[in-house]
């Protein structure tokens, strides 16, 4: 049977059983109290952002559980950490303000999803209140949240991502220093690289 | 102390941040390199990201065994759809929009792979054949024209200690889906008859 392209809503539809009640209508538009407790636990995001040709990117956060704060129920403040410096998310927000971010838990099979837009500021007080291991964020983004709901663990299970003894063998894996290496057409050998790298990772963590 | 100010120009940003190291700029490339296809094989978790019709980001998680993800061509990544919670959102997002970014995840690993593209829906028999698992056969798979591929630094990883079960935190003090679901959805099932709703739906749906 040859390829179909699925390219309208009714083709998707076609077929497929709607979604329950309890799908449809678990979306919020703010930070409730249990969401917040969700946040609190949260220590690795990933945050969807626009650029300014149109395309999508994904640039993953991590901090201790508890590094982002609900400032007020339409509001969440993300301090930034030393990255790769690129600051594709930042440039995007620049030129579009939408992003979406979605929280994990280790260890728990549930997410958080949020929409909403976000602006980058410089606001020494509220910097003051996320210092880790000494060093004060020198950059905040506020998120003023549109939708939040919870999604369903399946992925997660599916994927064993909790369940350590169902990990893959990452002998293997192509590491960044290799991929670096060989995407850049750089001429540094991977021992520099990954020497690079660890120096990278040994003083700019925060 | 200087008062809080928002961040409006690209000078602005740079003010405050170093420019990044040339490997850094230079590692963008715009296919599946043979590297980027061994790390595709072994990933059992990404996340999509795409645009609504009015302009919102979503983010969606997808998951399968290790190789669920088939590298047609060095453009075009296959994604098997598996069942969800058939607000089928990134599919309705994808009809009106196709632009999608995809993050590749590896547990244990700390690196991560970034791609992104142009993705279609396709129902094509042959292609679904290759993606069976568990004795199902996806429905609709997205195809991704890879037009932008970056290998991600490991910060975040570590400083989530995301791999690191001994840092893992207490899972009983957090609120579960069913309990999101009821209170978020208004509902009025019990939480008890929530929480069997939502079993349920794992132990039988999830393929």
């Amino acid at each position: 049977m040859a390829e179909t392209v699925i390219d309208t809503e009714a083709q998707l539809r076609e077929g497929q059983r709607a979604p329950s009640h309890r799908a449809a209508n678990k979306e919020i538009d703010h930070i409730d109290p249990l969401a917040e407790r969700f946040i609190a636990a949260t220590p690795f995001i990933t945050i969807a952002s626009q650029r300014e040709d149109g395309g999508l990117d994904v640039s993953p956060r991590g901090d201790p559980a508890g590094f982002m704060k609900v400032l007020d129920p339409k509001t969440l403040a993300i301090p930034d950490r030393p990255g790769n410096r690129r600051m594709d998310t930042h440039v995007n927000l620049l030129s579009n303000p939408e992003v979406a971010i979605m929280c994990m838990i280790p260890g728990n099979n549930d997410v958080l999803r949020i929409g909403g837009r976000a602006r980058m500021v410089s606001d020494p007080d509220l910097a003051a209140s996320m210092v880790v291991n000494g060093h004060t964020p020198s950059l905040i983004l506020l998120v003023t949240v549109d939708r939040l709901m919870c999604h369903c663990p399946k992925a997660m299970m599916r994927s064993g991502i909790w369940e350590p003894e169902k990990w893959p063998d990452t002998a293997d894996v192509p590491t960044l220093g290799e991929m670096v290496k060989a995407h850049g057409a750089l001429a540094d050998s991977i021992e520099q690289i990954d020497r690079d790298l660890a120096k990278d990772y040994s003083t700019n963590f925060y | 102390m200087t008062k809080a100010s928002t961040i409006q120009s690209v000078d602005a940003l740079r003010e405050r941040v170093r420019p990044p190291a040339r490997m850094s700029v230079d590692k963008v490339i715009d296919h599946i390199d043979d590297l980027a296809a061994e790390f595709i094989a072994a990933t059992p978790f990404i996340i999509i990201s795409s645009v609504r019709a009015d302009g919102q980001v979503d983010l969606s998680p997808r998951g399968d065994p290790p190789g669920f993800m088939k590298v047609l061509d060095r453009k075009t990544l296959a994604i098997p759809d598996r069942p969800g919670n058939r607000r089928a959102d990134t599919f309705t997002n994808i009809i009106s929009n196709p632009e999608v970014g995809i993050i590749c995840m590896i547990p244990g690993h700390e690196d991560t792979l970034r791609l992104a593209g142009r993705a279609q829906l396709v129902d094509e028999h042959a292609l679904a054949e290759t993606m069976v698992v568990a004795g199902h056969t996806p429905p609709l798979i997205i195809k991704v024209t890879v037009n932008r591929l970056l290998s991600h630094c490991a910060k975040a990883m570590v400083r989530s200690h995301i791999w690191d079960p001994e840092h893992w935190p207490d899972g009983a003090k957090v609120p579960s889906h069913g309990k999101m679901v009821k209170t978020h959805g208004a509902l009025s099932q019990t939480l008890d008859e929530m929480e069997t709703l939502v079993l349920d739906d794992k132990l039988n749906n999830l393929y």
